[in-house]
């Protein structure tokens, strides 16, 4: 009997002190489409605008698995739209993807302002990720998200614990200000490097702040429905996805052999029939692969355009792209918390 | 990675497109359609549709050839003041002139190009207010967008392309490595009902060939099903709505 009780104590006094140490929530934004090209360049430089921007929502979901591999952090999770109140902010732009590799740039900020990381991290696919019956297949650009995962827990541990209780206790009342500035003003002060201060915190039972929590509980709700929905396109377009990368990437291997076959062939005399010829049939060859790519695109897109259009349309009863429906929902939100007489 | 060139000198661009114009291209001013980002007098033609190659009013190489052979002669004829002599064989016309033989020789090269890559027998064209894409049966679509009224221009290892408006004709320039051109001009007839491709080959300053096609307008039967490419089954096809 004495045991039991021993083993049930320490069992709560782990999950205690497992919580106490809980790192910090993060948010991911939907990544920045990198569609800030010229774009008449887009054709030539394989740019698909409609599968960046489903790229631009389906990537910070798979960067979120690899997060989650660690059970240190708070949520994590997918926002249509930053949160500048978030305790830790992960925001990225695509900067490349056409199946062979993955470039991003990925930034990461705190409640107070701190930058975490501000890094491009690239990757090339190996010839394991797209072999179907690959014992060690994982989902293309793994590492990737792998790397920037453990860069991110590194600069997490840095941080002494209560660094972190800082920075919760910041997000919390930089919500709570843009809430109800009247009430909250004077707790966190910007200081000469821009960064976030506490001043001065609450009392531990301000039922002012109570009520905020609840607030922002309240739009947890709605991200966590919205983020249910990234799962949802992530699960339902993955193998699509997979494909359209595999088959970006076959065409781009097999592009570097013909050029490299190219190279090594002897050539006819300048001017001849035979040599113009041959630079028409290599033009040729060029325009066809890059026609190819845009039929590829073309059934990418005819395949993931439902689920991608249900993704955008299912959102409770609120009009708009989902970073609309965040915002309106938000402002819904301050104005029930205005009407129950918070501010 | 391809490189990409975007030259910022679009008088540069046009003065390319004007000198690859075709002498034998009349201009036409018919099926014009306004466009909402260009200059608000300027009009532009529209090519959309389904085209047909009319054989009876394209050039055949052979007697292109031999015109262009015959002109040469009595040319030459005419600076050395001697009679004109060619016989013919096999349909092509040979000369004993060694000045003319070298010319036609420059110039069968060029012929033989353009007429390769001038086989299509269909065209499907599709037009917008912003761009064009010309699917030519057996070979790789044209393809040109209408950015800000300048030429676009798209250049890679493997050769370079502008394409744009020349007043009411629309022109494809295709840069070869080792210095060939190939110029498509595209004109509509003034009924809409036929389209001319003069398709220009040339090396150099004064060595060039065009072949002239001609194109006639047919309504494409409705097709019984309606395809879909999509990645992961390939075509999804469905019965075709009446």
């Amino acid at each position: 009997m004495m045991v039991r009780l021993l083993v049930i104590c320490s069992l709560l006094l782990a999950m205690n002190s497992q919580a106490d140490t809980r790192l910090v929530d993060v948010n991911i934004v939907v990544f920045d489409p990198g569609l800030d090209v010229d774009p008449s360049q887009y054709r030539k430089l394989g740019i698909f605008p409609e599968i960046r921007e489903l790229e631009a929502r389906y990537l910070p979901f798979a960067l979120r698995e690899s997060i989650m591999q660690s059970d240190e952090w708070g949520p994590v999770r997918v926002l249509p739209a930053a949160d500048p109140e978030s305790e830790l902010l992960v925001t990225g732009k695509i900067l490349h993807s056409d199946g062979v590799s993955l470039e991003l740039q990925i930034r990461a900020v705190d409640a107070s302002g701190r930058e975490w990381l501000n890094k491009t991290y690239s990757e090339r696919a190996a010839d394991a990720d797209y072999q179907p019956n690959s014992i060690q297949k994982e989902r293309p650009f793994a590492e990737l998200y792998q790397r920037f995962a453990g860069d991110l827990l590194s600069a997490a541990r840095l941080l002494g614990q209560s660094e972190i209780r800082r920075i919760q206790d910041l997000a919390l009342l930089r919500y709570a200000q843009s809430l109800a500035p009247g009430a909250f003003n004077g707790y966190v002060v910007l200081d000469e490097f821009g960064r976030f201060n506490l001043a001065r915190l609450p009392a531990y039972d301000d039922p002012m702040l109570a009520r905020i929590e609840l607030v922002r509980e309240r739009e947890y709700v709605f991200v966590d429905t919205v983020d249910g929905q990234y799962a949802t396109l992530f699960q339902e377009l993955g193998p699509t996805y997979d494909l359209w990368r595999e088959f970006n990437r076959e065409q781009a291997l097999y592009q570097r052999l013909y050029e490299d076959r190219l190279a090594k062939r002897e050539k006819p005399k300048k001017g001849s029939y035979q040599a113009m010829k041959r630079a028409y049939l290599n033009f040729k060859w060029a325009k066809v692969q890059e026609q190819e790519s845009a039929r590829l695109a073309e059934g990418f897109r005819n395949e993931t355009q439902p689920t991608f259009l249900e993704l955008e349309g299912r959102v409770v009863e609120l009009n708009g792209s989902l970073e609309d429906q965040y915002r309106e929902w938000r402002d819904i939100l301050r104005s029930i918390y205005e009407l129950e007489g918070g501010a | 990675m391809n490189a990409i060139i975007r030259l910022s000198l679009p008088f540069l661009i046009l003065a390319i497109l004007s000198a690859c114009r075709s002498d034998s291209v009349q201009p036409a001013s018919g099926g014009a359609t306004s466009v909402a980002n260009s200059d608000a007098d300027e009009e532009r033609v529209d090519f959309s549709g389904n085209w047909e190659m009319d054989y009876g009013r394209s050039d055949n190489l052979n007697e292109k050839l031999n015109s262009i052979y015959k002109d040469l002669q009595r040319q030459a004829a005419r600076r050395s003041g001697s009679s004109t002599e060619y016989s013919t064989r096999g349909g092509v016309t040979t000369t004993s002139n060694p000045e003319v033989s070298n010319a036609i020789a420059g110039i069968i090269p060029l012929a033989k190009l353009a007429d390769f890559i001038t086989t299509s027998q269909a065209l499907e064209i599709e037009q917008s207010d912003y761009d064009i894409l010309v699917e030519r049966e057996d070979t790789f679509a044209l393809s040109c967008a209408f950015v800000d009224d300048s030429p676009e221009v798209v250049t890679d290892n493997l050769g370079s392309e502008v394409c744009g408006w020349d007043a009411h004709q629309l022109v494809f320039v295709v840069d070869l490595p080792e210095g060939t051109r190939i110029n498509h001009r595209f004109t509509l007839a003034p009924d809409g009902q036929r389209l001319h491709i003069a398709t220009r080959v040339s090396r150099g300053g004064n060595r060039n060939f065009t072949l002239n096609r001609v194109y006639y307008r047919f309504e494409p039967l409705p097709p019984d099903f309606e395809c879909e490419y999509t990645l992961s089954r390939g075509n999804v096809c469905s019965r075709a709505s009446s």
